[in-house]
């Protein structure tokens, strides 16, 4: 029997954009969308668990999923190019499902379907940052997940020891019965490059286009601002004890960047 | 409004941000819930500012595992049935605050940095890395809510005190048949965090002149608990290893905080470092093009200048 | 009698072996791939007569440069003198003597001549191996250096015994012989024993003379040697188009299902024309940038591994594979990893100091960058490095992944006129990624524009609408991103009828310039240097002298050897010194790369010593205290190299900003 790996993918504006306004909302026309970042860990380790049961003998196939506009259909390919086998593609053409409550809802259904013995997530989008849609979906598969995962070691095809970050560089590790769902960070690999050669396979692999399941969001946004840019550099004088305590004062207080 | 606060504990205190959570519910009926058997301070702490709280003071839960600590709140929110859920964005609480929502069929609002209760539920939450703020609106028929708030968001002023009760709570969670096995925590205390996860990043440069030298980009960088980094040319001269190479062709970093130590700010270092969120600069030339990139600067010798910043962290910190 | 059917049967034998051979030579040559070159005849046979006949970039080295020009020349008129041996051998005794008195007696003279000069230049040749021993000989193998012996040995007898014999036939004919046209001839016989035609010695080395030139013809298909023949094909058949134009595969051809060279016969058959022309004479090495600072790449290396990789798969085109499990596993091996290494591919830095050195018009850089197609397009293999550049390329189209937003915001405030079409403009500026994004190079372009409104050029700039030209991610084999970022900037420039079009990176020069028209974007395209030049000329912007200090020239690979734009920034730079400018040893189209090209500026540099640090100190021995560059990269570079070397007091500066400087 083949064995399915899903991998979530979403569509994000490029983590070099500038993020403009129209009104008050934001102006998609100058943006560049990639696919988010950190599911391309997810990818490639879905890529490198492939390459690790088919050695032992067993089939495996790839699928990613995603859920977004006909236009974010690019990341899917994106993903197809670097060598994933085939994907779903969930319309969602006026962002319908727009909170981690909808989108985690209308994932389940898909991956019920599909039945993935494993799947992989970014620890988050880059876009929404919510780092939330993942774990909710594999609650709602009834399926154990450990988030926020820098390393992996399978024990065979039903058990997993996976490294998780916390906070302040300390590793939490588990053992993980699959099915299960694992959200990648940075660290955990590198995604390969996609040949040329392999863009042009992608264009031909098969991707299913699914409709939006009918699915409910808790929220969305009401308004648009943004942050007040960069100030200018502000220089702290003074002899060397007063310029230390004074820098120490404004990341506390000012830039509240310690102190937590 | 009922709101259920999600407080976290280290060393056996309260973490200081569950004040802001503490901050943010005033006004309404609040109740919390504290995991582990050092939690017992932690618990009191809470107990003296809020009606009720929850704690599961089995040493089982003594480490994070998602399914029985999801386990435990559900029994609690069944129990107390909240409006609100309030939690932390750390580690834990953007782990556990998605769990416990869609076992009650609800969503999440991640990471907010700025929460109202004073008329329905305001919330405002930075969305890509904090390039745009979005105001958040609740559909009317979303029952329960779960939110999490960024540390250091809000200003904690004079909480009134209340005389609520610690219930301790035993959650009947079967851990040797859960698909999940906590094995073991590996205290990061010896070891940096990783130059690409951490949040604060300290670099040094080619004018530090040895590797010796180095050790004061260390020892500021182990006192905010943050990852030690090199410009190139610090590497090339062979001051650092290129594992700590920060820039074009070494590591990207992006980090709450970063202080760059004699470094000149070429263009292939802050392809490498410009997303961070503050920047420090410390540099004898005034005119070095990394002030025209910097939040902070500091003009002088690093010599003198880094041990007595690290002085100064260690005081604060203290 | 018998002689003559001797003479007969052993030119036969000798001419059958060598075709054979010489034919299962040209069978791995022509496997590789198509290319064509039945074009542009007029440059080719300027090519050949400039290289060949008159050997130009061999009399760049001076005294062994002639030494080689008399050895070939004595070597195509002595094979005139071959052809009467032949002659005389199959008729019994016949001479050119046909040719009339005057006729014959200039050949004479031309054969003891030449055989005099070839016999002395041997000599002289033996000595600078066995006495002087250049560095560049003592690269070589032992296998190269035996193979040299027995060449020049052979050359040596083949002069030799023409000698000996001439002169015992004017013992023995006397006027007949024409000793007056014979002086080195006559001279020999005057001071031999009297010796007749009929004796051993003179039979002997008439023999030999025949054996000799019959051995050396079936030796050359074994050695490097080969040159003998091949160089000529090789000039002939070299690049025609600006040596700064890479080729441009269809990648949408459905039916390609490999990119580049992934193994050698994916090469086109120029290159493997060129591994067989290679004469192993080091030059390449001696100016290339990684081989001088020990890295693995080494050009010459480059060519005597691609010869030997072409030889041992010989058998695959001669052979049925299937169910021949070696020949097999013969096919399954590609240049990276079987022949070169990565490390070796990645190393080069495209400057093209080997392809300007090699005398027989070797192209190195083309085939380092069809490995890297190959390696990028069809397996996605390169270094971590390249593979952000690649990726901020594609969503930033820069190469540091910064905001397209910023790009030229600070020109824009400044309220340069944008390019909005070109009847409002006589030239686009186009200012490249380091400079619209680099603090430094910044500067340069404020330099520039100072100048162009000084001298009232009407210009505009492009702004945020300015997009990376596709020029480095082309050179590190991402031809499928290059073309999209080329065709991209053509329709861009082609939507605003840009006609003129000033560069201040020559990297940008050279992309814009050679390689554009293949993309349907035909542009008078100008580097800065050359536009301040000329505006400096016509007297447009009139600086002072008033640089003092000692100023040198550090050439940009992609304007000098690229575009031959060796003098513009020397004129230009002298016209504001006091002090006449100093030359470094390796300058103009000897000038050592500051180690950035062919995208090595995005890749680390772990191997050997640095390039630049080797540049720094060539220019602090100099003794000059500023550097002008034309080039982004190499202000970065040699930058860097300098601080390496704790000489922050060298003052590197573009020639823009020298310049604007002296203009008020």
């Amino acid at each position: 029997m083949t064995l399915k790996i899903g991998v979530l993918v979403k569509q994000v504006p490029d983590t070099n954009s500038k993020i403009q306004l129209q009104g008050d909302q934001i102006d998609a026309s100058g943006l560049k969308f990639v696919v988010n970042p950190y599911d391309e860990f997810g990818v490639e380790e879905a890529l490198k668990t492939k390459e690790i049961w088919e050695k032992a003998g067993q089939k495996v196939e790839t699928v990613a999923v995603l859920l977004g506009p006909k236009a974010a259909q690019k990341a899917l390919r994106d993903v197809l190019a670097v060598g994933l086998d085939r994907g779903v593609h969930i319309l969602d053409e006026e962002g319908k499902a727009s909170d981690p409550k909808s989108v985690s809802e209308a994932l389940k259904t898909v991956c019920q379907e599909e039945g993935f013995h494993l799947i992989f997530a970014g620890k988050q989008a880059v876009d929404s940052d919510s780092h939330a849609t993942a774990q909710m979906l594999a609650e709602h598969l009834k399926i154990p997940h450990v988030g926020v995962v820098s390393k992996i070691d399978f024990e065979g095809k039903e058990m997993a020891q996976v490294e998780r970050a916390v906070d302040g560089g300390s590793k939490e590790i588990f053992k993980l019965k699959l099915p299960a769902l694992i959200t990648a960070n940075k660290g955990l690999n590198k995604m390969r490059m996609a040949s040329l050669i392999n863009i042009r396979k992608a264009a031909k692999k098969e991707v299913k286009e699914v409709p939006l399941p009918s699915v409910q969001a808790d929220w969305k946004v009401r308004s648009w601002s943004l942050p007040s840019e960069r100030a200018a550099v502000k220089m702290i004088e003074g002899d060397m004890n007063t310029q230390a305590a004074e820098l120490v004062r404004l990341l506390k207080e000012e830039a509240k960047v310690i102190g937590s | 409004m009922k709101i259920l606060i999600l407080a976290e504990q280290s060393s056996r205190k309260l973490k200081s941000v569950a004040l802001e959570l503490l901050q943010a519910s005033q006004g309404h009926e609040v109740k919390a819930l504290v995991f582990g058997s050092q939690a017992k301070p932690a618990a009191e702490a809470l107990a003296e500012k809020c009606s009720e709280v929850f704690w599961v003071s089995d040493a089982k839960f003594d480490f994070y595992h998602s399914e029985a600590y999801a386990k435990a709140a559900q029994e609690v929110i069944e129990k107390f049935s909240p409006e609100l859920v309030l939690g932390t964005a750390s580690a834990l609480g953007k782990d556990l605050l998605p769990k416990i929502a869609a076992r009650q069929a609800a969503s999440v609002v991640a990471d907010c940095t700025a929460v109202s209760l004073e008329s329905g539920i305001q919330l405002k939450k930075p969305f890509f890395a904090g390039k745009a703020l979005a105001e958040i609106e609740f559909q009317p028929e979303a029952k329960l809510k779960v939110v999490s708030l960024r540390p250091n968001s809000l200003v904690v002023g004079d909480l009134p005190a209340q005389s609520g009760s610690v219930t301790e709570l035993a959650v009947d969670f079967d851990f040797a048949n859960s698909p999940l096995q906590f094995v073991e925590k590996k205290e990061a205390k010896s070891t940096r965090p990783d130059l690409t996860e951490a949040s604060v990043v300290v670099s040094g440069g080619r004018s530090l002149k040895s590797k010796e030298n180095f050790s004061i980009i260390f020892e500021l960088a182990d006192a905010l608990r943050g990852a030690a980094g090199a410009s190139r040319a610090a590497v090339d001269e062979g001051l650092a290893p290129h594992e700590m190479q920060v820039g074009q062709t070494g590591k990207t970093v992006n980090p709450k905080l970063y202080i760059a130590c004699g470094i000149s700010g070429a263009i292939q270092h802050l392809a490498g470092m410009r997303t961070s969120k503050v920047i420090v600069a410390i540099n004898k030339d005034p005119d070095a093009p990394i002030f025209s990139k910097a939040d902070y600067g500091l003009v002088g010798d690093l010599f003198e200048l880094v041990p007595a910043i690290t002085q100064e962290i260690k005081k604060s910190l203290a | 009698m018998l002689s003559q059917w001797v003479t007969a049967v052993l030119l036969v034998l000798a001419f059958g072996l060598f075709s054979y051979n010489f034919w299962k030579l040209l069978q791995i040559i022509l496997a590789g791939a198509s290319r064509d070159v039945w074009n542009a005849y007029h440059l080719r046979l300027k090519a050949v007569i400039d290289q060949v006949v008159l050997h130009k970039k061999l009399f760049r080295q001076g005294v062994p440069g002639l030494i080689h020009f008399l050895i070939f020349w004595g070597f195509v008129i002595l094979s005139a003198g071959t052809l009467e041996w032949m002659y005389m051998g199959l008729t019994g005794g016949g001479k050119f003597d046909f040719l009339g008195r005057t006729g014959y007696g200039l050949f004479l003279l031309s054969q003891d001549w030449f055989n005099s000069f070839v016999l002395a230049a041997i000599l002289v040749a033996f000595w600078r191996r066995l006495v002087v021993k250049p560095q560049r000989m003592r690269d070589n193998s032992s296998k190269s250096r035996a193979d040299a012996y027995f060449i020049l040995a052979l050359i040596g007898g083949l002069v030799a015994t023409s000698l000996l014999c001439h002169a015992i036939e004017i013992q023995n004919y006397g006027d007949k012989a024409l000793p007056s046209f014979q002086v080195f001839s006559s001279l020999l016989a005057g001071v031999l024993p009297e010796l007749t035609t009929g004796g051993w010695i003179y039979q002997a080395s008439w023999w030999l003379h025949l054996l000799i030139v019959l051995v050396f013809l079936n030796y050359l298909p074994f050695s490097k040697h080969l040159h003998v023949i091949l160089a000529f094909p090789n000039v002939f058949f070299s690049k025609v188009k600006a040596r700064g134009e890479l080729s441009t595969p269809d990648l949408e051809d459905e039916s390609i299902e490999e990119f580049g060279a992934e193994r050698v016969e994916n090469l086109p058959w120029t290159s493997l024309l060129d591994a067989f022309a290679c004469t192993e004479c080091g030059r390449c090495n001696e100016f290339c940038p990684t081989a001088s600072t020990g890295k693995a790449l080494k050009p010459k290396t480059l060519m005597i591994d691609l010869r030997a990789a072409a030889t041992r798969r010989k058998s695959l085109y001669q052979q049925n594979i299937e169910g021949n499990a070696a020949l097999a596993a013969l096919q399954e091996e590609t240049l990276v990893p079987n022949t070169f290494s990565d490390q070796f591919v990645w190393d080069c830095t495209t400057c093209g100091a080997c392809v300007e050195a090699c005398p027989v018009m070797i192209d190195h850089v083309d085939a380092i960058v069809e490995m890297r197609r190959a390696l990028v397009l069809n397996r996605g293999s390169n270094p971590d490095e390249a593979t952000n550049v690649f990726r901020n390329f594609e969503t930033s189209s820069n190469p540091w992944g910064l905001s397209e937003e910023s790009r030229q915001d600070w020109l824009v405030q400044q309220g340069v006129p944008l390019f909005e079409n070109s009847e409002d403009f006589d030239y686009l500026y186009y200012i490249g990624c380091a400079g619209s994004f680099d603090e430094r190079n910044r500067k340069v372009v404020d330099s520039v524009i100072k100048l162009l409104k000084k001298a009232e050029v009407k210009f505009g700039i492009l702004g945020k609408e300015e997009k990376c030209n596709g020029e480095t991610a082309r050179r590190m084999g991402n031809e499928w991103l290059a073309q999209q970022m080329m065709q991209t900037t053509v329709e861009l420039l082609n939507g605003k009828a840009v006609k003129k079009v000033i560069t201040s990176c020559p990297h940008c020069f050279n992309t814009l310039k050679n390689e554009y028209p293949a993309f349907g974007g035909q542009y008078e395209v100008i580097h800065h240097s050359e536009v301040l030049d000329s505006l400096i000329q016509e007297g447009r912007i009139q600086p002072k002298k008033s640089v003092s200090d000692s100023l040198t020239y550090h050439d940009s690979c992609y304007i000098g050897r690229y575009n031959d734009i060796y003098d513009q920034p020397r004129r230009a730079l002298q016209s504001v010194s006091e002090k006449k400018l100093i030359e470094m040893p390796r300058s103009r189209d000897k000038g050592f790369c500051c180690g950035a090209g062919g995208g090595r500026m995005w890749l680390e540099e772990t191997t050997g010593t640095r390039i630049n640090a080797n540049r720094a100190d060539e220019i602090i021995q100099s003794g000059a205290k500023r550097v002008g560059v034309g080039c982004p990269f190499c202000m970065t570079m040699i930058t860097d190299g300098l601080k390496s070397k704790e000489r922050e007091d060298i003052v590197v500066q573009d020639l823009a900003e020298v310049i604007a400087e002296a203009v008020d």
